[in-house]
């Protein structure tokens, strides 16, 4: 995606952000959102299809996603302004901003092997005490880190497995 | 040098044993595009500007443009290392280059990695490349002469310890030889004169670095010269720090109280770097394509030469610019801009290149603004004579051209002129001594050479020189450390030319 492209996404996500008036209706905004997302993703062709007029389209998602208006608001001023293909760009911006909103960070938890409920509540803890607002983590596993964890949270990213200090003890010797 | 086995392991063993376990926190951002030495980031929201990144596989960048979401930066090395979706890691570092005495002698790139295949290089510190440059109370005047063992020069454009002296000119005009024979001459001089040298490539091939290298080791002058060099096949960026790479090790030296001389060749390979760089990031572009801040470029670098204050060690950074032009045009952008922030300029012209006068110097155009003062005395005597013998020659040239009667002493002028030019003229790689500089010019202002014939004064020169150099020594030697043209020293010089007259062998 062009630079460009990802600024006009934000701005689209903020003005959809700024609709709702507090957190709880913007996180459920958020979520109608992403179902729009899910059930627009089986008529994707249709959807990209340049022959198909910006009209047509509009009045498609107006039938298919009826439960919110924003939300159809939004997807159908996308399809106007022939920028729809804006939307899961502009969708993960909107993320960002309910993120911002609600005081929380979400961070990328990587390990190799599965962490028990204990340890990721510890690992979660951690993170908000780090960050000073609420984490919300999702675990991945990756058998190549061998031990330890590897975090990524915003633009900070933690990295405490064994592959990580292997491949620094690596440079140190070749040094 | 033998190894020894257990020796690496008790090494190895130490570092294992020392190794930080701790979980290694770092900034980072992810690469969202990548091409033409350029990367934009996504994230790295804290960074700051200019400073290092490290893009994982050895390869470095910079960071230049901080935009609203995204961060343009420069790459050190080959953009085929970067990925798109990469990870890029903030360093808190600026650029920096590692520098110690261990650098000299050395051919090292703008990171200060060595090219020679010497091995590694011994650092006491890490210099960072931009510096401010020394303010004014840090300073004193220009006051000693730099000696380049050009007659042309050192009598007409003399260059003060601390100076920028810009050399302008077409390409193939002789811009880098007198660089270089300005370095070579520094092994003429008395240790306690002689400049610490350092070469900058910019831009050129590496064949032609090559040969300089070489010329350099034959004469001897890489005992005393670092020659920094990023060549035509390095990405842009390399070419843009490599002039503010040499000038960190030589404000090293400076700062030790050495009297450092820096090549700068050329900073118009180095503005057109800049240019191609600042285009890629999408900065605007200004005259010429290049943009708006090329003139802070170069200002920024030559207000470090200098000359230190006595409190500071009385160390020195001089600095010689090339600026390489298109057809005689020094009205273009790159030239003004580097015109009005040196101390004066150095004027080569093809013209004269071709008809052999070499140097090719244009006496009339080339001026020293602040070198003038920091003359030694000896040669600002003979220099005065022949300044106005040449502006006079100048004057008259046009008219004998017409063929025009003139009264006898225009035709004496004229006649002088001529010898003046030729003694003017100088062999590549054969940078004289300031004795002899003085008594070849001493002896074309006072007439020595008049009655000899114009394609005959180089050979009396050089036999000249020869003769003293045998037959003189010692009125040589006091002519050397003479800060005076003594009535009694010019009486000795006066002598010797007569004596010389009865040694001079026409060809
Ligand atoms: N004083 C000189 N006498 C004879 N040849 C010279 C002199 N100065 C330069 N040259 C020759 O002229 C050519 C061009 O010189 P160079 O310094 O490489 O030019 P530039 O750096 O301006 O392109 C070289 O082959 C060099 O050997
Ligand atoms: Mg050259």
């Amino acid at each position: 995606m062009k630079s460009a492209d990802r600024i006009l996404a934000r701005r689209y996500a903020r003005a959809f952000d700024a609709l709702s008036k507090d957190g709880a209706q913007a996180d459920a905004r958020f979520k109608a959102l992403q179902q729009a997302l899910q059930a627009l993703r089986a008529a994707d062709a249709y959807m990209r299809d340049p022959a198909v007029a910006s009209a047509d389209k509009a009045a498609f998602v107006q039938q298919v996603l009826q439960d919110d208006e924003a939300v159809t608001g939004f997807v159908c001023v996308l399809i106007m302004a022939k920028r729809y293909y804006l939307l899961p760009a502009a969708a993960e911006e909107a993320g960002h901003l309910l993120d911002e909103r609600l005081g929380r960070v979400r961070a990328r938890v990587q390990s190799a092997f599965e962490l028990t409920d204990a340890q990721k509540a510890r690992v979660q803890e951690a993170l908000s005490s780090f960050s000073g607002k609420q984490a919300v983590a999702q675990y991945q596993t990756d058998a190549s880190l061998l031990g330890g964890l590897r975090v990524r949270m915003g633009d900070v990213l933690i990295d405490g497995t064994l592959k990580g200090q292997f491949e620094k003890l690596k440079q140190e010797l070749t040094k | 040098m033998a190894i020894r086995p257990e020796e690496i392991t008790n090494i190895i063993k130490d570092k294992i044993e020392h190794f930080q376990t701790k979980a290694d926190l770092s900034e980072v951002g992810t690469v969202i595009q990548v091409g033409d030495g350029i990367a934009r980031v996504y994230g790295l929201n804290q960074v700051k500007a200019s400073e290092l990144v490290d893009f994982g596989n050895g390869v470095k960048g910079m960071a230049m443009n901080l935009e609203y979401d995204n961060v343009g930066c420069v790459l050190m090395g080959s953009d085929d290392l970067v990925h798109e979706g990469g990870t890029v890691k903030r360093t808190g570092e600026v650029i920096s280059i590692p520098v110690g005495d261990g650098i000299i002698g050395r051919v090292v790139d703008p990171l200060g990695r060595p090219l020679d295949g010497k091995g590694d290089i011994k650092a006491d510190k890490n210099m960072p490349l931009d510096i401010v440059a020394p303010g004014i109370v840090e300073r004193q005047p220009v006051k000693q002469p730099l000696q380049t063992g050009l007659k042309a020069i050192d009598a007409l454009v003399p260059i003060g310890k601390g100076q920028r002296e810009l050399i302008i000119g077409d390409r193939q005009t002789g811009k880098t030889a007198i660089a270089i024979d300005a370095i070579i001459n520094q092994k003429n001089l008395p240790a306690d004169q002689r400049c610490l040298c350092i070469y900058v490539a910019v831009g050129q091939k590496n064949s032609t670095v090559a040969q300089v290298v070489q010329t350099l080791t034959d004469f001897g002058a890489m005992e005393y010269t670092t020659v920094v060099a990023a060549t035509a096949a390095d990405p842009a960026s390399m070419l843009y720090i490599a002039p503010y790479a040499g000038c960190a090790i030589g404000e090293y030296f400076m700062w030790k109280g050495k009297d450092v001389l820096i090549v700068y060749d050329d900073l118009s390979k180095h503005a057109q770097a800049y240019r191609q760089m600042s285009l890629l990031l999408r900065r605007p572009p200004g005259r010429e394509a290049y943009p708006g801040d090329v003139f802070y470029l170069h200002s920024r670098l030559l207000e470090r030469a200098c000359k230190l204050s006595n409190e500071n060690g009385g160390g020195s950074l001089t600095a010689l610019p090339i600026i390489e032009t298109q057809a005689n045009d020094v009205s273009a952008y790159i030239p003004t801009n580097v015109i009005s922030i040196t101390d004066g300029q150095i004027y080569l012209e093809s013209s004269l290149f071709l008809s052999g006068v070499k140097p090719a110097v244009n006496v009339g155009l080339s001026v020293s603004r602040v070198g003038g003062s920091a003359q030694r005395k000896t040669m600002r005597k003979v220099a005065g004579t022949l300044r106005i013998d040449m502006s006079q020659y100048q004057e008259l040239e046009g008219f004998a051209q017409f063929g025009s009667e003139l009264d006898k002493e225009s035709q004496r002028q004229i006649e002088r002129g001529k010898r003046m030019k030729e003694l003017l003229k100088q062999d590549q790689y054969k940078p004289l001594r300031l004795s002899q500089e003085v008594l070849a010019l001493y002896a074309g202002v006072h007439g020595y050479t008049d009655g000899i014939a114009v394609e005959q004064v180089r050979a009396y020169e050089e036999q000249l020189l020869a003769w003293a150099g045998t037959s003189k020594k010692d009125l040589m030697q006091e002519l050397d450390a003479a800060t005076e043209l003594t009535e009694d020293l010019a009486h000795k010089l006066d002598s010797a030319l007569d004596e010389f007259k009865t040694v001079f062998n026409h060809k």
